[in-house]
């Protein structure tokens, strides 16, 4: 007989051989072939015209060094932009003569970031104001909201970081003073330097406010930085952060967030200096939002070609040109997790669970939608479909037909549920509409079956542990760690196989049964 | 009492047969997939069984579509009391008990009036494949059991049935279910039926229990649940021995009812018997299935 357990120790080597050799010898560095994590931001601007003239101003976002912007997509109907550069920044106006009734305006790019952090000369003292190049004086002068020229500032000065000073002791001291020293309250508009210090508390541009005035009282030169902090999800919310200029480049700071002399891949700066990030007409009912997803890109699609001859990146590029993305790639790699993860759950928890392979594919559905959106729209979609199939169950049909009628069903509910999610603004519901029907529409009838068998209450409970089966396959099917390295060595789905097998052998007792067996386990045994 | 110390908890879990290694040692190993449809669909398994000669109820009728029914109603009423369920059925689902005709109406097991366009919808949900596995069924039409008089007010609320389990046709473990107000009449543990352990040796019942839980008496009419001997139980065992050797199925679940007039029959068979008789009988499996394979092989005397 063929041992599962030998083929399985058989696999498991053969993968781990493959992903040592690549490492070892075949010049596999990880971090050529790792996938970037990069964001898809799209921004909405909402306003109303009253016929008058309007006006919206704000920032895009510039590729450099350290974060790489592509494809760009505008929409404004009827309101005309236009773009222009004023010394870091890239600012883009939109205008009309006129304007009567609701606009929205949309932004979409894709951004990627590379997290930096730099090591300050230590003991380098701090320039005069003699070796200040023109272009920066401006950036050591106080302003109305940086009071850089105020006693109070100077007193803090000398008392955390009296004199002689360093640069790195002194960016230390008032770094460690304003993310140590402040308390953090939410964001409540502009907080000047010297409000912050005052009251000893401040968001993040009162903070790095402050951080910016002690620089300049110090003598380095120093800038406002802003921008969005990427994550997935809706929110209205900005950043701010600060740059300090050592031997010629600009540093980054966070007082917000305690980085020093760094700043993490999620950062997306999207403008320098203090400025503000939208500034508009008045009188035009002004809203907007930033919506960010994740995505995952072959380095290459961002432009590097520090590929290596025959990297897994290979793989990508042979996809992208027959015009699959990636993104699909990704699936067809995860999907095997997701697998495995159900039949732990199945065969060594007990969770009883609607299909076999259903919450991996519950979980691949809910990655547009996120986590909790995806759960509740499916929940949203089995109620309502599996209400139906009662009613259906009276006219007496034949199974396929009755299926058909579901299946129908399922698709009318998606489009409703995404036209309600998008007239309501409702998170990323608007997504439903890309779950895999087929399987929607079977779980809708093994739901309907349920009930009608073992009553709601069994239902309700087989319901609740898919849903359980769905969190844990989407956070390891979700996990960047994992997608990352198993799209860079995908010679690892070998031990993926193996540990199936493994799994199939399992004959010892799943968790749920040491709940049945109780009594049996507790000694309550007949002799 | 017993000096003997009780055994550690994790040498108790290796005593207990769980889905997993149930269906890894006996069930997929031992019993082929080709033959299982013998077991599931219970019009295969009485042909089968009726060929070796093992008593099972009287079929009086088979439907595979609804002409088929309509035209029966005439006969249904001729045959007074009778049972239809689904060829293929699970957990006892679809099957209605018909005690009778009053000249209007079909009456139910409880005296209920049954209108003919009910029994008629509730045959027609059976072929439709509602209760069933696969996607349409038939209907089994079958004279209705009554139970020995030897059962006695343990059959008051429905028919009991006695389960045996079966290795290579040896009988390794038993227990009666026995139906109760609760349970609506019916012999499923899950549904709050008794469960009552017998002893394989002598027919002893010795230890009962409901959903779980250790009980003395029946809780509708108070008959003793314990120390009560079932009737005929040497042709019990030696019935369920038969339909299991009948059958390509080594490890088999045979249920057997113990009729007034004709005797144990064997009800059903199942291919992947249940684990909660475990909890009935207050004892694992996997010692008396591992006994029995080992005294197969000659390594245990």
């Amino acid at each position: 007989m063929l041992k599962a357990g030998w083929t399985a120790l058989a696999l498991f080597l053969t993968a781990a051989g493959l992903v040592i050799y690549k490492v070892a010898f075949a010049g596999y560095g990880l971090e050529s072939i790792v996938p970037v994590v990069a964001y898809e931001v799209r921004t909405v601007i909402r306003l109303e015209g009253h016929d008058d003239p309007v006006r919206v101003r704000t920032f895009l976002p510039r590729s450099d060094a350290r974060q790489t912007i592509r494809q760009e997509e505008f929409s404004s109907g009827d309101l005309r932009g236009s773009e222009e550069f004023a010394g870091d920044n890239r600012r883009i106006t939109w205008s009309a003569a006129a304007v009567q009734g609701p606009r929205t305006i949309t932004v979409s790019y894709q951004a990627a970031g590379r997290a930096v952090r730099f090591a300050l000369p230590p003991g380098l003292a701090i320039p005069g104001a003699e070796s200040i190049p023109p272009e920066v004086r401006p950036d050591l002068q106080a302003t109305r909201s940086i009071q850089s020229d105020a006693p109070e500032v100077a007193e803090l000065l000398d008392r955390i970081a009296p004199p002689p000073r360093t640069v790195d002791g002194t960016l230390r001291a008032v770094a460690d003073f304003t993310h140590g020293q402040l308390a953090n309250v939410p964001f409540k508009g502009t907080t000047d330097a010297l409000t912050a210090l005052r009251l000893l508390e401040g968001s993040c541009n009162g903070k790095s406010r402050l951080f910016v005035a002690l620089a300049r009282r110090a003598g380095l030169p120093a800038r406002l930085a802003g921008g969005l902090i990427l994550a997935p999800g809706t929110k209205r919310t900005s950043h701010q952060w600060v740059e300090v200029r050592v031997n010629g480049i600009w540093i980054p700071f966070c007082p917000l967030n305690g980085h020093f002399a760094e700043i993490p891949a999620r950062y997306l700066r999207l403008y320098t200096g203090d400025e503000a990030l939208f500034t508009h007409s008045a009188n035009i009912n002004f809203d907007y939002s930033f919506t960010t997803r994740r995505l995952l890109m072959g380095r290459q699609a961002l432009g590097g070609n520090d590929v290596p001859p025959w990297a897994s990146a290979r793989l990508w590029a042979l996809f992208g040109r027959i015009g699959i993305p990636l993104d699909l790639l990704r699936i067809l790699i995860m999907l095997p997790l997701g697998a495995m993860v159900t039949v732990a759950l199945r065969n060594v928890v007990g969770l009883r669970v609607f299909g076999t392979f259903l919450p991996a594919l519950i979980a691949v559905a809910c990655r547009e939608t996120g986590l909790w959106w995806g759960l509740l729209g499916f929940g949203m979609l089995l109620i309502l479909v599996g209400l139906a199939r009662f009613v259906l169950d009276r006219m007496n049909l034949l199974h396929t037909p009755k299926l058909a009628v579901m299946l129908t069903l399922v698709i009318l509910a998606m489009i409703a549920l995404s036209a309600t999610a998008v007239a309501y603004e409702i998170g990323t519901l608007a997504f439903i509409s890309l779950f895999p029907i087929a399987v929607t529409t079977l779980t809708a009838e093994r739901f309907a079956i349920i009930v009608e068998e073992e009553g709601w209450r069994e239902a309700a409970t087989v319901s609740l542990q898919t849903i359980v089966g769905v969190a844990a396959c989407y956070g390891v099917m979700e996990s960047p760690a994992l997608q990352s390295v198993f799209l860079a060595f995908p010679e690892l789905l070998l031990a993926v196989i193996a540990v199936d097998l493994w799994l199939g052998r399992w004959m010892g007792l799943r968790l749920v049964e040491y709940r049945r067996f109780a009594g049996l386990l507790r000694g309550r045994s007949h002799a | 009492m017993r000096s003997r110390p009780r055994p550690a908890p994790w040498t108790r879990a290796r005593r207990i047969l769980g889905i997993n290694a149930r269906n890894l040692l006996y069930v997929h190993r031992l019993n082929p997939r080709r033959h299982f449809p013998l077991a599931d669909d219970k019009v295969r398994t009485k042909s089968a069984l009726q060929a070796a000669g093992v008593p099972v109820p009287e079929t009086l009728a088979i439907f595979s579509n609804l002409l088929e029914v309509s035209a029966a109603q005439a006969a249904l009423r001729e045959a007074e009391e009778f049972v239809i369920k689904p060829a293929s059925g699970r957990q006892g689902g679809g099957i209605v008990i018909v005690a009778g005709h009053d000249g209007t109406h079909f009456r139910r097991a409880g005296g209920a009036a049954l209108p003919w366009e009910d029994l008629r919808r509730a045959m027609g949900d059976i072929l439709f494949g509602v209760h069933s596995v696969g996607q349409a069924d038939r209907v089994l039409v079958e004279r209705r059991i009554r139970p020995h008089a030897g059962l006695g007010y343990l059959a008051a609320m429905g028919l009991p049935d006695i389960r045996v389990i079966l290795l290579h046709g040896i009988p390794v473990m038993s227990m009666m279910r026995i139906p109760t107000a609760a349970s609506s009449g019916r012999a499923n543990l899950h549904q709050g039926a008794l469960g009552v352990a017998i002893r394989l040796a002598d027919g002893e019942a010795f230890r009962a229990v409901l959903r779980r839980r250790p009980i003395d008496r029946h809780p509708d009419n108070g008959a003793p649940l314990t120390g009560f001997k079932v009737p005929l139980w040497d042709e019990i065992l030696d019935v369920a021995r038969r339909a299991a050797r009948a059958l390509p199925l080594p490890y088999l679940g045979a249920d057997v009812v113990l009729a007034a007039d004709a005797g144990p029959l064997i009800m059903e068979v199942n291919v992947r018997p249940g684990l909660e008789i475990q909890n009935v009988n207050g004892r694992g499996l996997r010692r008396p299935l591992q006994r029995i394979a080992g005294r197969l092989h000659g390594l245990v005397r």
